[in-house]
């Protein structure tokens, strides 16, 4: 029983195969394939330090796997550093967030591919306008554009380092705990906009610890424990307690049964 | 009010502060005598910490553990091999400048190749550097006693209403490296990654590359410093860069740049090399030893970085 998203969907827009990395002696990612399909959200769960932001740190270009290839639309991707990740159009939401403390919240969205003038220097009107555009469709509370962001709360951060990956036409897009410091309504938009995303043709893949959010905004959930894939599942197969189970017992569904 | 406030708020705005005190105090213990004359000399002096200080501030800025410290050997090798070449006369002047611009680009291609490729930590790097490129100067430098062409001589000395041309001009590239650090993608990067090395790296900045610019631009600097500086000053020598060490640095930190980088102001540079002269002027003008000189500086330095750095930790 296979997802009818999954095999309309032809080639899938990322296919990591048999990923690892390890640190000294210690196998963040073990031998782990995970793939995602465009129009397609993905699921990562699992415990802390299961390995979910080691495996996609491989894919947004922060980490570089010691084994294991990226495929993007079928074709082998060579991912150094985060600046090819994004000529792949993959952004990425991290779960520390990396934003640049001094700066604004504009500075921040735009850091590094900055607005210019014609005449090559930094518009910070035009990158103030945009950012205030993209802030009013994620957080219409969000006021602060003019503060440095070390003075804006946990929340108000995390919807900055949202805002600057949804802003850039993502085609594959990253998201490692975006909603944690997030109040319900802020919660509740970023839902909505995974939800418009994934309307758009976006993949996503969401890392979360909530599993009534996984199985409401994803089509498929990959389960990881200490470093391994448990297995990937259909949310439409799965009750919350079998996704738990596999996060606790690191089996999958029928082999519990079994 | 709330203006003032915000005024105040502005690390560099004590350099200004400072520097019309101890202007003042100058002024009124010697009964306001030759006070014009003092800024005239301030503003000529100054303008080649200036110089330097604006190369070393975007290396600062970069983060924790960059600094430059080959700059004085910098400025005497630019120094040397300019007046060498230019043996005095007006006509090799342009080739004089390049040869001294090209120094300045090979100097920060070096410490560059040794930070990078060597991974040597940067005071090493550049202290280590400033070695060879002093032991450069040494051995090109046998003609140190040659006279600047008189056209340089001219424009380096030259005043308007008694106001240095050269600091004119010096006082126009702070503007446009004021607008080089806060709007063009170089200085938000330098910017980004004296606060975040890895958030600037993970939004895709070439943190690498950004480096490379900014050990380059303060040897660059440098060499200008020190080709100017021996027009000034009628000539090389060798050791005409020493000063130059501490003052760069000092004048960066006074001016409201924070040690731990990321956060930069060009402005407060020439009220910082402004302060520093005049100060050194007053401590003479009150018959104050050399030591005693020496002392006051470390304690300012201390007591600046002290103070801006206090208002940090505000999470
Ligand atoms: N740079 C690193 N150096 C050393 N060990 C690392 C590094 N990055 C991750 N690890 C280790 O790899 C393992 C997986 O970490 P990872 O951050 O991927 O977990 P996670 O599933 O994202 O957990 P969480 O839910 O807490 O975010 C952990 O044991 C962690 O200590
Ligand atoms: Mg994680």
């Amino acid at each position: 029983m296979t997802s009818t998203k999954r095999t309309n969907g032809g080639t899938p827009l990322v296919e990591m195969r048999d990923m690892c990395i390890a640190f000294g002696g210690v196998h963040a990612v073990d031998h782990v394939s995970v793939d995602l399909y465009p129009g397609e959200v993905v699921g990562l769960l699992g415990h802390n330090g299961a390995g979910k932001s080691t495996l996609i740190k491989m894919l947004s270009g922060a980490y570089q796997a010691d084994s294991g290839e990226i495929l993007i639309n079928g074709e082998k991707a060579d991912i150094q550093n985060p600046r090819d990740a994004r000529s792949y159009n993959i952004e990425t939401i991290y779960q520390t967030l990396a934003l640049a403390d001094n700066l604004d919240a504009a500075s921040n969205l735009f850091l590094g591919r900055e607005l210019v003038t014609p005449l090559g220097f930094v518009d910070e009107d035009a990158m103030e306008a945009e950012s205030r555009k993209i802030m009013a469709r994620l957080n219409p509370n969000f006021q602060k554009f003019a503060e440095p962001v070390s003075a804006l709360s946990g929340g108000q951060r995390q919807s900055v380092a949202i805002a600057r990956a949804v802003y850039f036409d993502a085609r594959i897009l990253i998201m490692d705990e975006p909603t944690a410091a997030l109040g319900p309504h802020e919660t509740q938009m970023v839902s909505e906009l995974i939800q418009q995303l994934k309307a758009e043709g976006i993949g996503i893949f969401l890392i979360s610890h909530d599993i009534h959010d996984v199985l409401e905004l994803c089509d498929r959930a990959s389960v990881m424990k200490n470093g391994k894939l448990v297995g990937t599942v259909d949310v439409d197969d799965v009750t919350d307690d079998d996704l738990l189970s596999m996060i606790i017992l690191g089996k999958k569904p029928g082999e519990a049964a079994a | 009010m709330t203006f003032v406030k915000t005024l105040s708020q502005k690390a560099w705005i004590w350099s200004f502060v400072g520097m019309f005190a101890v202007w003042l105090a100058t002024a009124v213990y010697t009964g306001g005598k030759g006070s014009a004359d003092v800024l005239t000399a301030a503003l000529s002096f100054a303008t080649f910490t200036v110089i330097v200080g604006i190369g070393q501030m975007f290396v600062i800025t970069t983060g924790p553990g960059n600094v430059d410290l080959s700059i004085p050997s910098t400025i005497s090798l630019s120094g040397a091999v300019a007046m060498k070449i230019m043996d005095g006369s007006n006509a090799m002047l342009a080739i004089g400048f390049a040869a001294s611009m090209g120094c300045g680009v090979a100097v920060g291609i070096f410490n560059y190749i040794l930070i990078r490729v060597l991974r040597i930590p940067p005071i090493i790097a550049t202290l280590s550097s400033s070695f060879l490129i002093l032991s450069s100067a040494i051995a090109y430098g046998r003609g140190l006693k040659i006279k600047p062409p008189p056209l340089l001589a001219d424009f380096t000395t030259a005043q308007i209403m008694g106001i240095p041309v050269l600091a004119i001009v010096i006082i126009l590239l702070a503007a446009v490296m004021g607008v080089v650090l806060n709007r063009t993608m170089y200085g938000r990067s330098v910017l980004a990654i004296g606060q975040n090395m890895r958030a600037a790296w993970l939004a895709g900045i070439n943190v690498e590359r950004i480096r490379f610019f900014t050990y380059l631009l303060s040897a660059v600097l440098a060499a200008l410093c020190g080709f100017l500086l021996s027009g000034f000053s009628g000539g090389a020598s060798l050791n005409m860069g020493q000063e130059y060490l501490l003052a760069s640095i000092a004048v960066v930190v006074i001016g409201g740049t924070s040690v731990a980088g990321g956060k930069a102001n060009v402005a407060g540079i020439w009220g910082a090399a402004m302060f520093m002269f005049l100060l050194v002027t007053m401590l003479n003008t009150f018959g104050a030893s050399a030591g005693i000189r020496l002392i006051m500086t470390g304690l300012i330095i201390v007591a600046v970085i002290t103070i801006a750095g206090g208002d940090e930790p505000q999470r």
